[in-house]
């Protein structure tokens, strides 16, 4: 086997889950040219966590 | 507080040199799976270990850029990457990185385009000016040039024309025919009839299934939930059978079929 896996669990943590959705959010913001002032809340916050 | 589990207590198993699709609904978990593969992500709980690496909750892994250079990832959409100004450049940022030279790096760029059915006179274009399949060939192209000995597909043809997604499949297999092992995410069931030998279903975080292809089609109605789309050659078969006409049942090779219906027809 080139690859084993035993009992792997992979739990998001709500930090991670967090910052996941505020980065989907900014990075649609992004794409779609709308970044805002809401954003850069967002922002602030969770790239301290992120970081 | 809040959390969320996207992997279950998972065991399971990719054999070296197969072609393993890893299905399911979407929110199965079946990227979070992949990206442990390459240590993207590290586990929360249990462990893997890929080609000799061990990988394991509560445990910092060490000594990455090996692991990375082994195990390739083609995220959904790759060509998104895609930064440089000239497509060689692009091909080549990866051996560069890894410690290749500069001529050494543009020979195993070269080597990957031509691979991927690009050929000289794609080496000095932006990759802007391309088509979406032909961005998806080099965003492609840059994993193979880190020569990976597990190629890690997200969906690979997902957006492509019919005739796009088949060449581009025509490409993996080609691949995995010259030892590749190839971990394939797909929904499409008629990618995973024609090209994969192994099968892992996972469903809200657990392994479902885990097995050939022919015991995932002929033993299991699993291809038949999950929100996936039967392949054509199964509804024929279930077609067939409803009309009581006599055929191998369990073939998955739709000119074996055709062989074994004439068969039955001489037979009846």
């Amino acid at each position: 086997m080139i690859i084993d896996v035993e009992k792997l669990s992979y739990e998001y943590s709500p930090n991670s889950v967090f910052a996941y959705h505020a980065l989907k959010e900014v990075t649609t913001s992004i794409k779609e040219g709308s970044l805002n002032y809401p954003m850069n809340i967002h922002l602030t916050r969770c790239l301290p966590i992120m970081l | 507080m809040f959390a969320y589990h996207a992997l279950k207590e998972v065991t399971t198993s990719i054999k070296e040199g197969s072609f393993t699709a890893i299905i399911g609904a979407t929110g199965s978990g079946k990227s979070t799976l992949v990206q442990h593969f390459n240590a993207l992500v590290t586990p929360t709980g249990g462990s893997l270990v890929v080609d000799g690496k061990r990988i394991s909750a509560n445990e910092k892994v060490k000594e990455l850029k090996p692991l990375r250079k082994k195990v390739g990832l083609v995220f959904q959409f790759p060509e998104y990457q895609l930064f440089e100004e000239t497509i060689l450049k692009d091909v080549m940022f990866g051996p560069l990185n890894f410690g290749a030279t500069q001529i050494e790096a543009q020979d195993i760029a070269q080597e990957s385009l031509n691979r991927v059915g690009l050929d000289s006179s794609f080496y000095e274009r932006s990759p802007l000016e391309l088509s979406g399949g032909q961005k998806r060939r080099v965003a492609i192209a840059g994993i193979l040039a880190l020569r990976p000995k597990i190629l890690v597909l997200d969906e690979p043809t997902a957006g492509l024309d019919p005739e796009g997604s088949a060449s581009m499949m025509a490409l993996f297999q080609d691949l995995n025919k010259s030892k590749t092992t190839i971990v394939m995410i797909t929904h499409d069931l008629n990618h995973v009839l024609n090209y994969a030998t192994d099968v892992i279903m996972l469903d809200q975080g657990s392994v479902v299934f885990e097995g050939s292809k022919d015991d995932f089609f002929n033993e299991t109605n699993l291809h038949e939930g999950y929100g996936l789309v039967k392949p054509p050659l199964l509804e024929l078969r279930s077609y067939l059978k409803a009309k009581n006409i006599t055929f191998d049942d369990h073939t998955l090779d739709l000119d074996k079929l055709a062989r074994s219906i004439k068969e039955g027809q001489r037979h009846d």
